[in-house]
């Protein structure tokens, strides 16, 4: 098919000036927040659902594919575009719709940032639960598409927990809606379907989502370790003592050094492990509670401890693990973020792997990681500019996602597998489960146009 | 490798493509293109540099659109300087694709001449006064400077009739008991375009007891040294340097934001001569902003018409996230009494005017200033304050746009006025 062709056809849905196809614009659509490097055919910027449905039957008609994308803070590839696809652009469609405080509901398009939303919510006294590290540039969209967790989902449940309807353009150019408002719809879970594709099953242009009040009282803490398998066993005798506090998030010294080096979080720099505790909801009890934690804490040799005093404080703590990723491009120009997930009782084993794969491939590991429910992100330090330490990184990464796999984990958390984990996809499901996935994908999406090469892996690359 | 780009290639590889940039650019607030964003501009710089891509006549949108307001570095976590990278990338631009004449004449003739630019002013002022613009538009002239130049007019409301340097002869620059002696670096923007400004600093500068001398000086270099001509900012440095030293003064003090920043990084244009080095960094240890110098020493003020006003502060980009200087303005303005200070929004947040790029890039630019009259509402401000030439006629020209009863007072003026006698 001749782009010119495609270009014209598409300026004529969204206007000329909505349509990117020079060389130097598209460069910029080749990659995400990750490694993986793809390339651009067309950039196609959307206002509203119905430009979106025309697109995609346009696409569908013309047998082109396609990728929706939100704000590209993603990390495994998932709004890469392959084979020349159409990269459908979600960032001016960022309107708040609705927020409906009887029914606790907010309706979004997906561009809209996650912070934007927290912020609108936050003066009305509610609050959206997933708060992936990315927040204030990565899109409702976006979060919808790969599962977001964040530090909150320990208590609240991930994207999946929130996201209750959603209007989508199927890929046949069909738009529909798929729940709403209401809790629950009945028969299959298309939502949850939906929630974590990727975008390779549609596209969602507005997102219904389930708000809570803001709690009554926050509680943070920041916690200092002499060791990472101390602030470890401290979170699991947490938890076993039946206290789900909001968040449980542990950095090592690797990723202290680089927070404090460009946010000043306050972490100390000597510290092997800092741990951050988060208690919200009602102010009755809360003191008992935190009382009840410092000394599980102080039981396992915790080194000190403070509770941010106000909300600036709590801020400047939170800074700081928001900040880790982007941070440790100060020790190494890149990074690569394993998002292996094991069961809580298997970290210290997780991280001693972590450990024995730094040394084997040569690679610096920092660990940062959502300690309460066991998702690790151990980021492999290193430059891109160096092909052999490329290499090693990929090595030593996938051997990491092996590892949590073989201690009864899996391989991806909250960024999703996009195409930078198919292969490791097999570690985790065995041959019916991967079948069901390609047969459903088949079912909505004939022509394999929507989003194609990602999540689900072909058969016949089985190892 | 392209040498070119041999001082920010190693920034530049450090942008880990977290994309965090996108909620703190003012132009990709606008545009929500990738193009216009840091991680963007890093992406292109380093494919620039590692010669997977070629400069050509497509980047200039990629590569003017850009504030250099800054406000991605102070964001980013590695700090990476984006603003070099998108100069550096500029510099390629004008070398390899080319830059307009009007721009080579600005640069290379009119910017580094007092006399000349003020013959060149004076011949737009009137024009602008006259109604003999409507000439010079229809005959396209102004459009030499860029697409929107005609449509940017009405930013400039109108041009004053007598420069500042023109006044010079009748002002008082000797104290009447001379505590300490200053160089007053006369910024164009004020000469030309806001004389009453300069008028003020110097009046509040001699009455805090300082012995004023006026420098010689061109243009600081910014502006060319923004769109990528580094001669022609060398060359303006050089003149300013001489000039500067000359005067043989302690302290070096301009009102204008963008000139003491950019003043302050002369020492980085001479990376090839170590000598000129040396002068430049003399010079930059010695220039100080307006608030920057007053705030730690200025006695007591008193209210005057100000009495019962309600003042907010905009941070112009080259004094916060250029210089750091965020306090003192602030501290100056809450020393006056009987006014109150309210912090404005995001009041580091650009304010799209940038130098010429309001006339360069206008509807950008007017969506830019858009969000922060939208801030400024917020405040329920009398006075909206700042410390830039280029800011105060941006800000005047949003305030009449939009109907806003608040006054725009360079922080000089404001301070002119709380030093009144009675």
């Amino acid at each position: 098919m001749e782009k010119e062709h495609v270009r014209d056809a598409l300026q004529r849905i969204v206007g000329k000036e909505n349509v990117l196809w020079k060389d130097v614009d598209l460069a910029v659509y080749s990659y995400d927040a990750g490694l993986v490097k793809g390339k651009a055919g067309l950039v196609v910027f959307v206002d509203n659902s119905d430009q979106v449905a025309q697109i995609v039957s346009f696409l569908c008609k013309e047998g082109i594919s396609y990728v929706a994308r939100g704000s590209g803070t993603n990390l495994t590839g998932g709004t890469v575009p392959l084979n020349e696809g159409v990269v459908i652009e979600f960032s001016r469609m960022n309107r708040i719709l609705e927020i409906d405080i009887e029914n606790e509901r907010v309706v979004v398009e997906p561009g809209i940032y996650n912070l934007t939303v927290q912020n609108a919510l936050a003066e009305k006294g509610y609050y959206y639960a997933p708060d992936p590290a990315s927040q204030k540039a990565s899109s409702m969209g976006g979060n919808l598409g790969e599962n977001a967790g964040g530090p909150h989902c320990l208590k609240y449940g991930v994207t999946s927990n929130h996201v209750l309807g959603a209007e989508v353009v199927l890929p046949s150019g069909e738009k529909t809606w798929i729940g709403g408002k209401a809790l629950d719809a009945p028969g299959p879970d298309l939502m949850g379907l939906l929630v974590g594709s990727e975008g390779t099953l549609g596209i969602v242009t507005k997102i219904v989502c389930r708000i809570m009040r803001s709690p009554e009282r926050v509680l943070t803490m920041l916690a200092i370790y002499s060791s990472v398998e101390a602030a470890g066993q401290t979170v699991s005798d947490i938890i076993a003592e039946g206290i789900i506090p909001a968040t449980l998030e542990i950095m090592d010294n690797v990723v202290i050094r680089a927070v404090e080096a460009s946010v000043h979080a306050g972490y100390p720099l000597d510290a092997e492990a800092v741990l951050l505790i988060e208690l919200d909801g009602l102010t009755d009890g809360m003191d008992e509670q935190m009382k009840r934690i410092t000394e599980i804490c102080e039981k396992n040799g915790v080194v000190s401890h403070r509770i941010a005093k106000d909300a600036n404080e709590r801020n400047i703590l939170w800074a700081g693990r928001r900040g880790a990723f982007g941070a440790v491009a100060r020790i190494r120009p890149a990074y690569l973020v394993c998002d292996g997930t094991v069961p809580r009782t298997q970290l210290p084993k997780a991280l001693t792997e972590v450990k024995k794969i730094s040394e084997k491939y040569r690679v610096p590991i920092g660990n940062v990681f959502h300690a309460g429910d066991g998702n690790l992100h151990p980021l492999i330090l290193f430059d891109d500019r160096d092909a052999d330490e490329l290499e090693r990184v990929h090595k030593a990464g996938r051997e990491i996602l092996k590892a949590c796999a073989d201690l009864g984990g899996t391989i991806s958390g909250e960024h999703g597998i996009g195409t930078e984990k198919l292969n490791e996809m097999f570690l985790v499901f065995k041959g019916d489960d991967i079948r069901m996935m390609s047969a459903i994908k088949q079912a909505v999406d004939r022509k394999g146009l929507c989003n194609p090469g990602k999540v689900i892996p072909a058969q016949e690359a089985r190892p | 490798m392209n040498e070119q780009y041999q001082h920010v290639y190693e920034e530049v590889s450090k942008c880990n493509r977290c994309g965090f940039c996108q909620a703190h650019c003012p132009i990709f607030a606008v545009t929500g293109s990738e193009k216009n964003v840091a991680r963007g501009h890093n992406a292109h710089v380093r494919g620039l540099a590692e010669e997977k891509m070629e400069i050509n006549a497509d980047f200039k949108d990629a590569l003017f659109e850009c504030l250099l307001c800054k406000a991605c570095v102070s964001n980013c976590f590695p700090a990476v300087r984006t603003d070099k990278a998108v100069v550096a990338g500029r510099a390629e631009y004008i070398k390899r694709v080319g830059q307009p004449k009007a721009m080579r004449l600005v640069f290379h003739t009119l910017l580094p001449d007092q006399e000349k630019l003020g013959k060149f002013v004076r011949l737009l002022a009137l024009g602008k006064n006259t109604g003999l613009s409507k000439l010079a538009r229809a005959m396209g002239i102004l459009s030499w400077f860029g697409k929107d130049m005609d449509k940017a007019e009405g930013i400039v409301e109108k041009i004053p009739r007598t420069f500042f340097r023109q006044k010079v002869g009748t002002l008082r620059l000797e104290p009447a008991k001379v505590k300490t002696e200053v160089a007053y670096f006369v910024g164009c923007g004020f000469n030309y375009m806001l004389p009453h400004v300069s008028e003020s600093t110097v009046e509040v500068l001699v009455g805090q007891g300082a012995r004023v001398k006026i420098a010689d000086n061109c243009c600081c270099g910014l502006p060319a040294y923004g769109y990528g001509d580094m001669e022609a900012a060398r060359n303006m440095a050089r003149k300013n340097i001489e000039a500067l030293e000359k005067l043989k003064t302690e302290v070096i003090v301009t009102e204008c934001g963008s000139c003491s920043a950019f003043l302050k990084e002369y020492p980085e244009l001479f990376e090839d001569d170590q000598i000129m080095k040396k002068r430049a960094e003399a010079i930059a240890k010695k220039v100080k902003g307006f608030s920057e110098f007053m705030a730690p020493q200025i006695g007591a003020l008193s209210a005057n018409s100000l009495e019962g006003k309600k003042i907010t502060y905009h941070d112009p980009c080259h004094m916060s996230r250029y210089q750091g200087v965020v306090k003192e303005p602030r501290d100056l303005i809450k020393k006056i009494p009987g006014v109150t200070y309210t912090e404005m929004p995001e009041a580091d947040r650009c304010c799209g005017g940038a130098g010429s790029y309001n006339i360069m890039h206008y509807e950008q630019s007017m969506k830019v200033l858009e969000k922060k009259m939208e801030n400024l509402k917020k405040t329920g401000a009398d006075i909206l304050t700042t410390e830039c030439p280029g800011c105060v006629i941006q800000l005047s020209y949003g305030v009449r746009k939009a109907g806003l009863p608040i006054k725009v007072l360079h922080i000089s003026e404001l301070i002119k006025e709380a030093s009144r006698k009675g």
